[in-house]
């Protein structure tokens, strides 16, 4: 196939596959305003990155409970002048876990507009091996292969040394419907951010458990595992807005 | 060769340059980046970066070849944000955008095939196959050479051709 034709292909999937991405028919006005000064152009923020923000918010507070240092200039520029309600923060609890390999504390639970966010703290089950997330930083390449690297604190580190002669089992923790995962290891040790985008109000209201599955992989052996975790709500009200 | 200079006033020019180039850009941008919101976002700043510098560019390359070398590297820029980095990009067939009927599966599978290769490769695959680049193009949009880009081209079409098919062996796309 000539580059040519493969340049007629991929147009034609892409172009009908991407069909609904829609213009903004104001983008010249709003960039001459912008550069003229005379107003700021909106910078629109999209659903994933106010679940984002809203996850980094929770992260605030539910790090600060653990002595997770540095926030601050994690969140530095990225989420400035947004606020939680600290009052409407819920204690989740862990009801029940199938995993062998890891284990799983559940810290705190927060709903907003944009969801329901919970946080865990995830160690290893046994000495004999380590956790990370699958996208932790150095741990692949740009091109998803395993790197000899990884990022603990504000090193680089090699793996091999980081490990130690342990097992590297890398997990990822899938969100209820819509959602996202966010993911960061401090000091203390890696800790998952599960937001669901559209959990079930009327049964948060009432306070519910909700399960999420958790893929796991071991680097070593080639095993893997695919467990669930329970968590236990209380009754929560969802809070609007974020400013 | 074609350049951004001409008689038209800048504002026209820009105007221009949207009508033209807004959808191409918004369509490698939400390939780039897996997110339209995001995409827009990158459109717009590439958008106002091209016009801030309307006047000193020199028309070395094409205006399609440096508008595309500026979303590229925007979207760069926005893949480099901390909360970005955390975020599983991976995309699946109910988060693409909404369309009035449904594309054929082959199509959407392709789409969603080239979005998820690795950024160094899915870069120039949507330069050269999306937006038509010549290897040359791309070279310079990307600032590597064009031996490089051949070379990522190939191992596109490798990955391409495992995830569409579990084989290296047949044509990709």
């Amino acid at each position: 196939m000539t580059l040519h034709e493969e340049q007629k292909k991929v147009q034609k999937a892409m172009e009908s596959t991407l069909s609904g991405l829609q213009e903004d028919p104001w983008l010249t006005q709003r960039i001459l305003a912008n550069t003229k000064g005379e107003e700021p152009v909106k910078k629109k923020l999209s659903v994933s990155a106010l679940v984002i923000a809203l996850m980094l918010i929770v992260s605030v507070v539910a790090f600060a409970a653990t002595n997770w240092t540095g926030i601050t200039e994690f969140l530095g520029g990225i989420v400035g002048g947004w606020n939680v309600n600290e009052e409407a923060i819920a204690a989740a609890t862990i009801k029940e876990k199938t995993s062998k390999w890891i284990n799983l504390t559940a810290t705190e639970a927060y709903w907003a507009e944009d969801g329901l966010s919970v946080i865990l703290k995830v160690d290893s089950a046994d000495d004999s091996h380590v956790v990370c997330y699958q996208f932790e930083e150095g741990l692949t390449n740009e091109e998803g292969e395993m790197s000899d690297q990884i990022k603990i604190g504000e090193e680089m580190v090699s793996i091999e040394k980081w490990r130690a002669g342990k097992e590297l089992i890398i997990c990822e923790f899938a969100p209820v419907g819509e959602g996202w995962t966010w993911y960061k290891r401090s000091d203390e040790g890696l800790f998952v951010i599960i937001t669901s985008g559209d959990p079930d109000a009327e049964a948060l209201q009432k306070g519910t458990d909700l399960t999420f599955e958790v893929h796991c992989s071991n680097i070593q052996t080639g095993e893997k595992e695919t467990s669930t975790v329970t968590v236990t709500l209380p009754a929560m009200t969802m809070q609007e807005g974020h400013k | 060769m074609e350049t951004v200079k001409g008689p038209d006033s800048l504002e026209e020019t820009l105007e221009r340059m949207v009508d033209l180039y807004q959808l191409p850009l918004l369509r490698l941008c939400y390939a780039y980046l897996h997110d339209e919101e995001l995409a827009k976002d990158a459109v717009q700043e590439t958008f106002i970066k091209a016009y801030r510098n309307l006047n000193r560019f020199d028309g070395h390359s094409s205006e399609k070849t440096w508008l595309n070398r500026i979303a590229i590297n925007t979207c760069k820029d926005m893949c480099k944000s901390g909360w970005f980095r955390h975020m599983d990009r991976r995309i699946t067939p109910d988060m693409l955008p909404e369309t009035e009927t449904r594309p054929e599966e082959k199509d959407e599978s392709l789409t969603i095939a080239i979005m998820d290769l690795p950024i160094r490769l899915r870069e120039v695959a949507l330069l050269c196959w999306l937006q038509g680049f010549t290897y040359l193009e791309a070279a310079e949009a990307l600032g590597i050479s064009h031996q490089a880009v051949g070379s990522r081209l190939n191992r596109a079409r490798r990955k391409l051709r495992f995830a569409l098919e579990g084989s290296d062996d047949h044509d990709p796309a």
